[in-house]
């Protein structure tokens, strides 16, 4: 024990100027992930900004009962988590299938090139990309509906019609993300020894076949882990872009839960009970990512823990 | 944010300084005399005041406006502007505890929440020391109604005279009307004429322009006589809820014909109101409904090329025999000010408010300071020829900003309008529901209000939604009603109808 201590002193010793550059690190995840873990208390709270966590009443799950219980509960978790699978359906492979492409091209100026203007859309705010969505989608002047009757097929009026708002939402979003998430993809791309491909290449392999064989196993391991950290987002879907390419006729698709929290809980004053809903998708992205994580485990092998 | 507003050796050295300068006393004496026995004017403090500052008019510490108060008041301010997302700095500054001594709440409810826990004054306690406020509640039962917390007490300061510039009103492209001949509809019925006539002349055209959701449904609900929401019957002494009245199916089906024969735009719903501007700037739609204000304002986007475009004022088309023919009256300001209960300086900070309630202080808070802002040219006032239009007079001098008026004498600023607006904005008020009350709610009201109340809210937007849009057939109508009243109307109309009780109740009791 003695030794044990004295050695793990030793080594504090020895390394303490890594230690050093760790800390800042570490007092981060402290103040700003950890500490305000405890404000998840007002989820059981009735809780008033005046009197803060420490003075408001307890009221136990009052709150969760509430979410339980409105008629919109249903439907606003259902929305949300089928777009949330509609995202990591065609959301996911995207990035996967651009950056396999962008290695395939040989000229490396046009490889910087697609990958620059793949990812600038990733810097546009929502509120402009919902405008040009708006824009696009227009049932009198927008290209979609233009090209449409170009060929013969009848105007949609797409941000009024419920069924198309999952499509819209999901195209958008991979047109906003696709080359941002192409970025770690290609960085694993890179560590494939090329002389596996060289041998390929001695064996007969054509570019599919090296593609299928080296490529794809090259990254696999990327690969799982960005599809187990997507699966623990599933219901996390951003409140603004819904919230502004939603009409009172899509509320039937549109409606989830962050935009059921803005309206219930935070226009309201009302912040006990949306903690209490926060809580409750944070539960559910928890155990997402804890039974993707084993199943992958069990699986591929490869996993985050 | 501690930093920021602690600065007590600050506000000590500042008294000072200023002290010794004005009144000329010692040191010592001046800050011995900061205390809440000392209200006379003269003195000066320096406090610390949060407020909205509007992106086109951002607080400036130099504005003439705050110097001027400080003259009359002694009393100056050290502001903390918010551009922002107003509510959460606002909740940030009340939790933390660092409540600054002068606020800008942005709602009756938050100044109530806050107030009834202890962090706000309760004015009507200190009444006797705000003879202008007092007065000022007297001659505005309609404000001092809207103003109450449930327990009958008053944490929320009210403003009061922008809101007659953000009127809704009917606008009409009155140089294309001339053009072909046609003339302003009084009624839906010659709405419909109309719309269809200039849709003939223009056939790209969406004659009617609105958007935004169901919102261009708020403002045409008094022609049918009903609203869009629960609400207040004057005549018949009763609350309602419009959205499943007969009336209001008649306004759904007018909508539904205007969708259908595209008068309105396919996608006006989705519409923002760049969208809006565009239809009506590209001579794509001719009447529409909006803020009366760009009237003056669109004219102005097209710079060169307005010499044509013209919008005018349109009395509000009937659109049943018992409809009237008025725009919804936008409501009181939602901003109001609170006072922080432990402020050092509350005696004299509610007498800086009082002051503001008073003639001079209006007047000083419309106009600025003779010879400065204004002159007087044959006993009439005129603003500075720097200042061509109220925008202009904001940014430059902060005067009609929030934060620097409790009271404004809008007909000041009539000679900033173009002379059609200044025309509308007479007739305006004679077009106008009267305000539907402004009530406070207990928390299990509240609790309703949010959770019954929106389920009912979304259930009913999106199936009117759906009737205008053709995608559910009319006939549907009385099992909609159905649904909607299962959802628990009943329940929210109870709520406001108690609430509104309780108001009357203080209110009797008051006088």
């Amino acid at each position: 024990m003695q030794e044990q201590n004295s050695s793990f002193l030793t080594k504090v010793k020895r390394d303490k100027y890594l230690l050093l550059l760790l800390l800042p690190c570490a007092l981060y995840y402290i103040i700003f992930k950890y500490v305000p873990i405890f404000g998840i208390s007002i989820a059981f709270m009735d809780y008033n900004l005046f009197k803060g966590i420490t003075e408001s009443d307890w009221v136990g799950f009052k709150y969760f009962s509430m979410f339980f219980n409105t008629p919109d509960f249903w439907p606003v978790l259902r929305n949300t988590f089928l777009l949330g699978l509609y995202k990591l359906i065609f959301g996911f492979p995207a990035p996967i299938i651009l950056a396999l492409l962008i290695n395939e091209v040989s000229k490396s100026f046009l490889k910087r090139f697609v990958q620059t203007v793949s990812y600038l859309p990733h810097f546009i705010s929502n509120v402009v990309v919902a405008g040009i969505a708006v824009m696009f989608l227009s049932p009198t002047g927008g290209v979609v509906n233009q090209l449409l009757s170009a060929i013969g097929v009848d105007r949609i009026n797409f941000l009024v019609e419920a069924s198309w708002f999952r499509s819209i939402y999901v195209t958008t979003d991979v047109w906003q993300h696709i080359g941002w998430g192409t970025i770690i993809y290609l960085a694993a791309l890179t560590a494939i020894d090329p002389q596996l491909y060289e041998a390929a290449r001695m064996d007969g392999a054509n570019r599919w076949k090296q593609t299928l064989n080296i490529t794809l196993p090259g990254i696999a391991p990327a690969i799982v882990i960005i599809l187990i950290l997507d699966i623990g987002k599933i219901l996390e879907i951003g409140f603004e872009k819904v919230y502004l390419l939603s009409t009172p006729a899509t509320y039937e698709t549109a409606d989830i839960i962050s935009t059921y929290v803005y309206r219930v809980g935070l226009t309201q004053g009302n912040y006990s009970y949306a903690t209490a809903i926060d809580l409750f998708t944070g539960i559910i992205s928890f155990i997402f990512i804890v039974a993707a994580n084993s199943f992958s485990r069990r699986v591929s092998g490869s996993s985050i823990w | 944010m501690k930093i920021w507003n602690r600065k007590l050796g600050l506000l000590a050295l500042a008294a000072i300084i200023t002290g010794t300068l004005l009144s000329g006393c010692s040191k010592e004496n001046a800050v011995k005399e900061e205390n809440h026995e000392n209200v006379a004017l003269g003195k000066e403090v320096t406090l610390e005041m949060m407020t909205f500052s509007h992106t086109n008019w951002p607080y400036k510490e130099n504005w003439p406006i705050y110097k001027y108060l400080k003259e009359e008041t002694g009393i100056s301010f050290k502001v903390q502007p918010v551009m922002s997302d107003y509510t959460t700095t606002m909740n940030l500054a009340i939790s933390s505890g660092e409540i600054p001594d002068l606020m800008m709440v942005n709602s009756l409810n938050a100044a109530n929440t806050h107030g009834v826990s202890g962090a706000f004054v309760d004015y009507f306690e200190h009444l006797d020391q705000m003879p202008n406020y007092r007065k000022f509640l007297e001659d505005h039962p309609e404000v001092k109604a809207a103003i109450l917390s449930p327990e009958g007490k008053n944490y929320f300061m009210p403003l009061y005279g922008l809101e007659q510039q953000s009127r809704r009103s009917w606008l009409y492209r009155d140089d294309v009307f001339e053009k072909h001949n046609l003339t302003p509809p009084t009624t839906y019925d010659e709405l419909y004429t109309v719309a269809k006539r200039l849709k003939e002349i223009y056939p790209d055209s969406f004659p009617i322009a609105v958007f935004n959701g169901l919102s261009p449904l708020v403002n045409m609900a008094p022609a049918f006589n009903t609203n869009s929401s629960y609400y207040y019957d004057d005549e018949k002494d009763e609350w309602r809820y419009g959205p499943t009245e007969d009336n209001y199916k008649k306004m759904v089906e007018y909508m539904n014909k205007f969708y259908a024969e595209g008068l309105v735009a396919p996608d006006f719903m989705a519409h923002k109101r760049k969208q809006f501007n565009d239809l009506l700037l590209q001579n794509k739609s001719f009447i529409a409904s909006d803020y009366i204000g760009i009237m003056d304002e669109l004219p102005l986007m097209l710079g060169d090329k307005a010499s044509e475009f013209s919008l005018d004022y349109m009395v509000p088309p009937v659109g049943t025999p018992d409809g009237k023919s008025h725009n919804v009256f936008a409501g009181l300001q939602s901003d109001g000010f609170a006072v922080a209960a432990n402020s050092k300086e509350r005696d004299r900070l509610l007498q800086y408010l009082d002051f503001l309630f008073s003639p001079e202080g209006i007047e000083l808070a419309t106009w600025g300071r003779e010879g400065e802002t204004f002159t007087t040219e044959n006993g009439a006032r005129k603003f500075n020829v720097d200042y061509k239009e109220f925008g202009d007079l904001r940014t430059k001098t902060g005067i009609a900003t929030i934060g620097a008026h409790t009271v404004l004498d809008m007909t000041a600023y009539e000679s900033m309008y173009s002379p059609k607006m200044r025309e509308a904005m007479k007739i305006a008020p004679d077009h106008e529901t009267k305000p539907q009350p402004r009530l406070a709610y207990t928390n299990e009201e509240n609790e309703v209000l949010s959770m019954v109340g929106e389920t009912v809210k979304k259930f009913h937007e999106e199936q009117i939604a759906k009737f205008i849009l053709g995608q559910k057939p009319m006939d549907d109508w009385d099992a909609y009603v159905n649904e909607v009243n299962k959802l628990g109307v009943q329940q929210v109309l109870d709520v406001h109808r108690s609430a509104y009780e309780r108001t009357q109740k203080f209110l009797n009791e008051a006088k």
